[in-house]
């Protein structure tokens, strides 16, 4: 009797264990197809159950994934999902003349889900529903179709592109600017084929994107789009990461020719420093200058002086730092523009004053060279030219033949001294 | 024993296959149901989930509107269950990443998040945390968080951090308005007018009045006499800051005539428009709109054609400004007179803005107003396009104008 107890019982716990065993394996199976299969706005539903099933980790990656989430729109966000697309496009109407009355701040918020939610079921229809409403009344088109290309430019910038192309001149620069914002961002998370389309767009200002996805080729990006917006944003973030790697290939860059843009050198110091520090920064990046062929190299300096200006007590530091007079004389020449000096960048002119004079004085012949050739191009500049030249002059209180000299060098008819 | 071994494998053997069974419906089971959401029809969809009816777009802005501060602090409610130390300890993680280095990215915002909720239960401690740490990008993103959530009873301690530390925003940074200056007007318009003069001169003296953007102003008492702080110094070499104009806005809300007469007296007609510029609300441009008939031709004449030069280049300010000011004054004709200046907006290629404008005047006026129009632009600024075309030739159809008078009226406008 005792033994056949024992020989049930392994029966039904062998069964047991057997059917959990594969059962249990089913079931992560099933989950990982179910979330795979789901639409974004599905998953986005899936995971923020779990998350609040559950205590949450208390620590940044948990916050960061929780803000991309966005959960104070979850709500909003399903009860769009179960409204139909005429329902939708009844409901941006209704909340534009809302907006028309009161001018609720957040309709604004509203009409850009709602504008998401008609994009995700309808695509582009919805673009030319918006297009085909009464434009002169209400501003509604212009509202509605602004919405719903954010949500073009989250996912699409080739959509993007051909109807901004197709859309009338009434779009705002400023929305513009806002879409493609949104383009360079969505595509930068999603990888760098979708970067380099994104690149593309016509975008006239310079900042990188919020996040990039974790496989992200930065050394690609250099070499295919090296004016693309934001790059310079995002060599300093790469540098931060792996400055051996920004070097590697920004270094490429230079072998094959170019002059590096602007900022180039002066992005990877600026990466460099937010890690180790700015001198060590600079100290790092001086020691590779003269990898840089000597054809870039004045270009690959002027880009550094440009973005350590922007740190002006670091300014002296890089002077110091820089090994030949040739070097501190460019960037020397580089900071002499007072458009874009600061008056209060203090820093900047002690550290100008420190240098020796036939370095102030190669400088200032340079200077006065570039503004020469300014304004054979433009005579109408001549003026503002001179008079910016004037103050870099009485910076570094030039004597009365010093001046004469620097005038003749403008003046086309450079001195004896003058290099 | 040996016996009991091989029924326990058995028996292992028989439970795999069962599960295996099970499995192999489950699947089918899953499959097909994840087949079916993705061919669900959003009404199905609502049937599924329908345990109340759909919102409309009433419940929509109900919604945002009680969600309106949580959204500006989106880990709010997550972040009251943390401890001061977990804080801490997510902030120092932050610190090491390199994702400062990128505008506006998730890490910094979970940062920011996390310092405005520790200035929020202690302050100080947040305060010397921040002050501990290394200036950097990091510490510069931070100093807006630190701005923005400032407490407002501790105004003059960050007045005095200002003082020492003039660059610790940009002028141009809205949160170094809000870090200092917003508490310590408040609290000095409490004493009166020369209280609040005493206070905006000295800020003044240190130059830390704000040169760009809007300025709210302090909260003002209702007795609070605006002509004595008129008369201060204070009040007179601050007028090229936003704090003035902000303060000149709220008087001219409050005693149009006194203040308009004020500005025309002192800065004469391009006054106003420099206080519309950095101080306008809608009660300042229907009380200047009420003031115009009292004008000269001259002066109005001159006020007009300020306003009118800005139209072709902002009107997205000036347009609400131009539908306001007429709005304010009871003179029919006067207020036909501002709209007018609208239609410079046309050749800048603003059609849209400026044609609701337009509607509301006297029709016989409205098309000699289009017919007369000339172009205070050079040809190559002017930017009226198809889209304008299109808008203008519909909106005059609907006017009934004629059709000769619709081409000379459309003609004007083309670049």
């Amino acid at each position: 009797m005792k033994t056949l107890i024992i020989r049930i019982t392994l029966v039904i716990f062998g069964a047991g264990l057997g059917f959990i065993l594969v059962a249990g394996s089913s079931t992560s199976i099933s989950k990982s197809l179910v979330s795979d299969q789901l639409p974004q706005s599905r998953r986005r539903n899936v995971v923020r159950a779990s998350a609040s099933a559950g205590t949450e980790r208390k620590d940044l990656q948990c916050l960061i994934r929780n803000l991309r989430e966005d959960r104070q729109k979850s709500d909003i966000r399903r009860e769009l999902e179960r409204m139909s697309p005429d329902e939708l496009r009844s409901g941006m109407l209704e909340l534009m003349e809302v907006r028309r009355k009161d001018g609720t701040s957040s309709t604004q918020f509203l009409f850009d889900e709602f504008g998401a939610e008609l994009y995700r079921r309808e695509g582009e229809a919805a673009l030319e529903w918006a297009e085909m409403q009464d434009t002169v009344a209400t501003r509604f088109y212009e509202s509605a179709m602004c919405s719903i290309l954010k949500a073009v430019a989250a996912s699409s910038p080739s959509v993007l592109k051909r109807w901004v192309g197709r859309l009338p001149d009434n779009l705002q620069q400023a929305e513009l600017s806002q879409h493609y914002t949104i383009a360079i961002n969505s595509a930068a998370e999603r990888g760098t084929d979708d970067w380099i389309k994104a690149a593309q767009l016509p975008i006239q200002f310079w900042q990188g994107a919020s996040s990039y996805s974790d496989d992200f080729d930065f050394s690609r990006m250099l070499k295919e789009v090296p004016n693309g917006s934001g790059v310079n944003d995002a060599l300093s973030y790469w540098a931060a990461q792996d400055k051996e790697a920004a070097w590697d290939s920004l270094k490429t860059i230079y072998d094959g020719g170019a002059q590096g843009e602007e900022f180039f050198l002066g992005s990877l110091w600026k990466g460099v420093a937010s890690t180790e520090g700015s001198q060590p920064a600079l100290d790092w990046v001086v020691s590779h200058l003269d990898q840089i062929p000597e054809s870039s190299r004045e270009s690959a300096i002027e880009g550094l002086a440009r973005e350590v200006r922007n740190r002006p007590e670091d300014f002296g530091a890089l002077l110091k730092a820089l090994p030949k007079e040739s070097d501190r004389v460019t960037v020397a020449e580089e900071a002499l523009d007072l458009r874009s000096t600061p008056k209060q960048q203090k820093e900047v002119k002690a550290a100008l004053n420190d240098l020796p004079r036939q370095e102030q004085m190669a400088a200032l012949f340079k200077k006065a060279k570039s503004y020469a050739k300014l304004y054979q191009e433009v005579e109408s500049k001549r003026a503002g030219l001179e008079n910016l030249l004037g103050s870099s002059m009485d910076l570094f209180n030039l004597n009365a033949d010093e001046r004469a000299q620097v005038m003749a060098e403008l003046n086309g008819s450079p001195s004896s001294t003058s290099p | 024993m040996k016996s009991g071994a091989i029924i326990f494998i058995i028996a292992i053997a028989v439970g795999v296959g069962m599960g295996l069974f099970a499995q192999s419906n489950g699947r089918a089971g899953k499959s097909e149901t994840a087949e079916k959401s993705q061919t669900t029809r959003p009404r199905e969809r609502d049937q599924q989930r329908g345990d109340h009816p759909k919102w409309r777009s009433g419940d929509f802005l109900k919604r945002a509107g009680e969600t309106a501060e949580a959204r500006k602090h989106p880990l709010g409610a997550e972040l009251a269950n943390w401890t001061d130390a977990e804080i801490e300890a997510a902030l120092y993680e932050a610190l090491t990443k390199p994702e400062w280095l990128l505008n506006g990215s998730p890490t910094s915002d979970a940062a920011s998040e996390l310092f405005a909720e520790w200035m929020k239960r202690d302050f100080d401690a947040a305060y010397a945390w921040f002050l501990g740490i290394q200036d950097g990008t990091a510490k510069k993103q931070l100093t807006v968080c630190l701005g923005e959530n400032w407490p407002e009873d501790r105004a003059s301690e960050g007045f005095a951090l200002l003082r020492i530390n003039p660059k610790i925003f940009s002028q141009s940074n809205p949160a170094r308005r809000k870090f200092v200056l917003q508490g310590l007007q408040d609290e000095a318009a409490k004493g009166g007018a020369i209280g609040l003069a005493a206070l905006l001169a000295k800020i003044n003296s240190e130059k830390l009045l704000s040169k760009y953007g809007y300025s709210p102003g302090p909260e003002l008492p209702d007795d609070f006499d605006f002509g004595a702080l008129a008369a201060t110094d204070a009040f007179k070499d601050g007028w090229d800051t936003s704090e003035i104009r902000g303060l000149v806005s709220k008087w001219m809300a409050k005693d149009a005539e006194s203040a308009v007469a004020w500005v025309l007296q002192t800065k004469g007609p391009g006054g106003i428009c420099d206080v519309f510029k950095f101080g306008g609300a809608t009660s300042t441009y229907n009380a200047v709109g009420g003031q115009m008939e009292n004008w000269s031709d001259e002066i109005r004449s001159e006020f007009l054609d300020t306003i009118e030069k800005q139209v072709a280049g902002q009107l997205y300010t000036t347009s609400s400004v131009i539908s306001e000011l007429a709005k304010g004054t009871s003179d029919p004709a006067l207020a036909d007179e501002i709209r007018e200046v609208g239609i410079q907006g046309m050749f800048a290629g603003r059609t849209s803005n400026v044609l609701p404008i337009l509607d509301e005047m006297d029709p016989v006026r409205r098309v000699d107003a289009l017919l007369a129009a000339t172009s205070g632009m050079p040809k190559g600024q002017q930017n009226f396009g198809q889209s304008d075309e299109e808008l203008l030739r519909k909106k005059l159809n609907e006017w009934q104008v004629s059709a000769e008078q619709t081409e000379e009226i459309v003609q004007r406008f083309k670049p």
